[in-house]
């Protein structure tokens, strides 16, 4: 569950463990937290966004998220993880809003996304054919998750996207190992249908059968 | 798990797809999913939605936001306050065009109250103030100042005043010629010496009548103006609005971190 590229290599704060800056904000200084908002803002906004769906009010989500951790920072006693924190809070927020808007999230329809920017994105070389496909399977993704419960979704988010283990998503969302893994199952199982209702084929790849991906993997896609 | 796997078990299968199997359960997984196609075509399906779910990117732009010291959250706060308090249409700013025709007007309106008359000639630099001229011509002579004249020496001063002199006299003795016939007709019971009475009040009728015109003018400039003044400040007003409306909210986001970060801040 660290960040995207690693706790220890970012820029400035080399060698420096979000622990130690959270040790430094707490003693006032600022640009410690700063240096956490540049490691963790990206997760995050990722969250809000994939949860939310709209960009304008995941930012909102993400800045508010940071602006009540430096607030309660005096309180945190390393109980959790600074990160596991921070996504709490985040989901929180997340919930808040979704509750207040009184709806399902909101489909992020990626039509505004720039086709060459989209194809630069990807791992080697990418057409423009295949950016199409993929910005058409993005929006099929984000349909298909909005049928998912919102537990479910948390926990798909979490597993898929952040590279979070079964372990820290139970202790995170305060409920049994098994309940997180079944959540995984059933989120994954509506997925399937989903996508497969809107002609996304999931089995018919030639290769036969996939290999498990590991968390790792996962997480190089977080953001 | 050590009494095998079943179709069931989605709790490890789950594990298994995620690679958080110890080394015994990935065993006992894999050689059920050898022997059961149910259990491998799900696992394979479970695949392939991992793989559609990694097409799905947020938006890369960096939020851009940082917290800020204490000191320096405070000045901006106070600068927003000013900024963001709406002025009054008399506090606006007025634009050097509007600014250089209201002179214009103004010396316009002036000149017109004044009835206004700048001559340069070879008497100089001549003033004249026009409404004391009447229409029928029998008026009083137009006032006329000199206001400067060429540079001279006392032998001209002294020629300039005998000539002025004679100029007056001649003057005087034309308006005795002048007025004599004027006198005649009326003069068969009597000459009737000119009522000084009625001729000033004539004059002032003419002073009245003129003060009217000049007052209906400058009335007419002045609202003139001032629909051109009110016209160019509502444009300027609505290009100040298009101006702020696009980062109206980035304003507000900015303002509400840094009333955030002022609480915090004063709970330190």
């Amino acid at each position: 569950m660290d960040p995207p590229g690693g706790s220890l290599q970012d820029g400035t704060g080399l060698g420096v463990t979000d622990e130690d800056l959270v040790a430094r904000s707490v003693g006032g200084d600022t640009e410690s937290f700063n240096e956490l908002i540049k490691r963790w803002e990206k997760p995050i906004f990722a969250l809000a966004y994939r949860t939310i769906g709209r960009e304008e009010d995941a930012r909102d989500v993400c800045q508010e998220t940071f602006l009540r951790a430096f607030r309660a920072l005096p309180g945190f006693k390393g109980q959790a993880k600074f990160s596991s924190w921070l996504y709490r809070i985040a989901l929180n927020l997340c919930r808040d809003w979704l509750r207040r808007e009184r709806r399902a999230p909101i489909v992020p329809t990626p039509e505004g996304v720039d086709l060459v920017e989209l194809a630069g994105e990807g791992e080697g070389v990418e057409g423009v054919d295949d950016a199409v496909v993929r910005r058409d399977l993005s929006r099929a993704v984000a349909r298909a998750m909005r049928a998912l419960p919102e537990e479910q979704r948390t926990a798909v988010l979490l597993k898929e996207y952040h590279g979070l283990t079964f372990q820290e998503i139970s202790e995170m969302l305060s409920c049994p190992l098994s309940t997180v893994k079944t959540r995984l199952y059933q989120g994954l199982t509506v997925l399937r249908r989903e996508l497969e209702r809107n002609g996304i084929q999931t089995t018919a790849r030639p290769g036969g059968k996939s290999a498990p991906r590991r968390p790792a993997a996962g997480q190089a896609r977080a953001v | 798990m050590t009494d095998g796997f079943t179709c069931t078990d989605k709790e490890t299968l789950i594990t298994y797809l995620y690679g958080e199997c110890d080394p015994a359960e990935r065993r006992l997984v894999e050689s059920h999913l050898a022997g059961c196609a149910a259990c491998a075509q799900e696992i394979e399906a479970f695949g392939g939605v991992r793989e559609a779910l990694a097409a799905w990117a947020p938006p890369e732009r960096a939020a851009g936001f940082r917290i800020v010291a204490e000191e320096a959250a405070q000045p901006p706060e106070v600068r927003t306050a000013t900024v963001l308090r709406p002025r009054r249409w008399w506090q606006a700013p007025v634009p050097g065009l509007m600014r250089a025709a209201a002179a214009v007007l103004l010396f316009a309106a002036g000149a017109a109250v004044a009835n206004l008359e700048v001559r340069y000639d070879k008497d100089g630099l001549v003033v004249r103030t026009g409404w004391m001229r009447s229409d029928d011509g029998q008026a009083a002579a137009p006032a006329v100042v000199p206001v400067s004249t060429p540079a001279t020496t006392p032998a001209q001063w002294r020629a300039d005043l005998v000539s002025l002199e004679r100029r007056l006299t001649d003057r005087f003795d034309q308006r005795l010629v002048s007025s004599t016939p004027a006198t005649q007709p009326g003069g068969a019971g009597g000459v009737r010496p000119v009522d000084e009475r009625v001729f000033l009040s004539r004059v002032e009728d003419l002073i009245a009548q003129s003060e009217q015109r000049t007052q209906r003018e400058m009335a007419y400039r002045i609202s003139e103006l001032n629909g051109e003044v009110s016209a160019q400040r509502i444009a300027d007003l609505r290009r100040m609005e298009q101006g702020l409306g696009a980062t109206g909210a980035e304003a507000l986001q900015n303002r509400q971190m840094i009333n955030y970060l002022l609480t915090v801040s004063q709970k330190k």
